[in-house]
């Protein structure tokens, strides 16, 4: 397991940590951010190599170690993706708040029903 | 049958909707001709499959870009979601007027679900998965209230979780093999040691049991049923739920998986399906009470399907999906969005007797009574179960339909029974929704008794799931 994979493994343990213990609206938010994180960095970590160039522009036979461009391309879409529910989570946070004066998951104030 | 168009056109009709002129019955109106567009080319598709077809995208060749693959399989489920939907968009269409954004993101919807299902590609599985995921999210909280937001996040932060084991699933997939094509997954799949791939296959099965409200993954599922506007959660129930069943059983037939493995999701779909009717009976609110029930009806599903029942559960998806995307948009009508309570709905067939009509025709359908399409599809899971010799799992179907049974009728004698205080002349329905809705009352009570003409598709899609060697051939072109 090269230093990459402990990593990320460490950046998922933390996400989940952070996602059990807190009550709190946008600190889970924040965790669900650092779990992603570690995933992506998973991902990376499958087509890394050591001392690889990018095969980019490169002519095929002076490409001698390279890295695997796929797990890069699904990286840049999973943090797009990422990019997109945090920032709806985040809306309804607000919305949340306003309704019910309150970023705290376990009270029931404002509860309409 | 083209798959691209099935995604493409609602996909650009989104983003249309923002160039058009700024009119709401203009909105509507480009909505109902996509989804009629859709839906007649997917029937008319259907009736056309020869053989598995795969269309490979962007000008890759296949085992290396995205397909998209049409068989008898996918392309009835994508005939069952066009349904629903166009069924809900026509209910709607009284009191529901497309804003420039609902109506984008009903159309983003649109596309993520067929190619959810069409897709033949991991990754692109999860990415549509997610436009599915984040529309609908925006969608539920279209009459928002504290609740329906509270709801909504505590299904976003669960939605995020199993996504994020299905990408770490797709990580060591890709590292063993090489490949997140599915057809050439299939190929390669016997690489990997079998207790890894028993761990990778229930990491990729994570996200496709939450969508198919299979427990303990349904935590979300009663709130969001509960709070949420019931013509929106028509989308979930007959539309969301199909789709990650149709991935769970591709996932089923082109993986194989150990037999431990399957026998522990066939208690969990049997857990499902008791707890769901179960915790149904004691709901008062109608709403709750179709969510429960609706989850119940996801573990029948399972459950069949894993237990040698698969045309039957074929059939009976079609019939759930119908009758329940009819009894929420009812429920809908029938309390123009108010209290759902049991005891507030009594006597409320005085107020809309059609509405009350096509809830009844859907409650029987869903509880299995005689004449409807849902007793027929329920005959046939129970004796493929019997034959199949796996009697303790019948007779705990057997409980749950009765239990099912019981509440069904309990609803429905409340809205027929008398009350002096509801005064009759209160129609709160479009005729339009009126009309469409009763054509498909009628067509549950056509399915019941001439069971024939949807028995043949249930029966060439369970053929088109068995033969693993067409699906792969037609991807990888007879490598």
């Amino acid at each position: 397991m090269n230093l990459y994979t402990f990593t990320s493994l460490l950046l998922i343990a933390i996400g989940v940590y952070g996602l059990l213990s807190q009550r709190h609206l946008f600190k889970m938010l924040v965790s669900l951010s650092v779990l992603e994180l570690g995933v992506n960095i998973l991902l990376v970590s499958i087509g890394y190599s050591k001392d690889g160039v990018a095969p980019i522009l490169t002519p095929p036979e002076q490409i001698i170690n390279p890295v695997d461009p796929l797990p890069q391309a699904l990286v840049l879409t999973a943090i797009v993706i990422g990019v997109g529910t945090t920032a709806l989570m985040s809306a309804i946070i607000v919305k949340i708040y306003k309704r019910t004066g309150t970023l705290d998951l376990s009270s029931n104030r404002g509860e309409d029903e | 049958m083209n798959p691209t168009f099935m995604i493409a056109i609602p996909l650009l009709t989104a983003f249309l909707l923002f160039v058009l002129p700024k009119r709401r019955w203009l909105n509507t109106l480009f909505i109902t001709l996509v989804a009629l567009f859709t839906s007649v080319y997917s029937i008319a598709g259907l009736f056309n499959i020869e053989k598995s077809m795969s269309f490979g995208m962007g000008g890759w060749p296949t085992p290396f870009g995205i397909n998209l693959v049409v068989d008898n399989l996918s392309a009835f489920f994508v005939m069952v979601t066009q349904l629903s939907f166009l069924l809900t968009i026509f209910a709607l269409f009284g009191w529901y007027r497309a804003e420039r954004y609902s109506g984008a993101l009903m159309m983003t919807f649109l596309a993520a679900v067929n190619g959810m299902i069409l897709t033949g590609d991991l990754f692109n599985l999860f990415v549509f998965m997610e436009i599915a995921s984040v529309s609908l999210f925006a969608l539920l909280n279209l009459r928002e209230s504290s609740g329906s937001l509270k709801a909504t996040f505590n299904y976003m932060v669960l939605n995020a979780l199993a996504s994020s084991v299905y990408l770490i699933g797709i990580a060591l997939v890709y590292r063993a093999t090489g490949t997140l094509n599915m057809a050439d997954l299939s190929q390669k799949w016997g690489v990997i040691s079998e207790a890894s791939a028993t761990t990778v296959f229930l990491m990729l099965l994570t996200p496709l049991l939450l969508k198919a409200e299979i427990f303990p993954l349904n935590l979300w599922a009663p709130r969001i049923y509960g709070r949420s506007s019931a013509g929106i959660t028509t989308l979930l129930a007959g539309m969301v739920a199909p789709a990650g069943f149709y991935a769970m059983i591709r996932l089923f037939s082109l993986l194989s998986s150990s037999g431990t493995t399957q026998n522990s999701l066939l208690i969990l779909a049997v857990l499902t399906m008791v707890i769901g009717e179960v915790v149904a009976l004691t709901r008062k609110s109608l709403r709750e009470m179709l969510g429960f029930s609706s989850v119940a009806g996801m573990g029948v599903l399972l459950m069949a399907a894993l237990s040698n029942a698969m045309e039957g559960a074929l059939f009976h998806l079609f019939n759930l999906a119908l009758a329940k995307v009819v009894m929420f948009l009812s429920v809908e009508l029938l309390t123009a969005g108010g209290r759902d309570d049991l005891e507030s709905l009594k006597g409320t067939y005085k107020r809309n007797p059609a509405m009350a009509f096509v809830f009844a025709s859907g409650a029987f359908s869903v509880a299995g009574l005689p004449l409807f399409a849902g007793f027929r599809s329920k005959l046939i899971i129970l004796s493929d179960m019997m034959k199949a010799e796996h009697y303790i799992i019948t007779a705990v179907f057997i409980f749950a339909s009765i239990v099912e049974f019981f509440y069904y009728t309990r609803a429905v004698q409340h809205i027929f029974s008398s009350n002096e205080e509801i005064a009759g002349g209160r129609q709160c329905s479009h005729p339009l929704s009126t009309l469409v809705l009763l054509a498909a009352a009628i067509f549950i009570i056509f399915t019941g008794i001439y069971p024939e003409s949807v028995m043949a598709l249930a029966e060439k899609a369970q053929m088109a799931l068995t033969d693993v060697g067409a699906y792969v051939a037609s991807v990888l072109g007879g490598m």
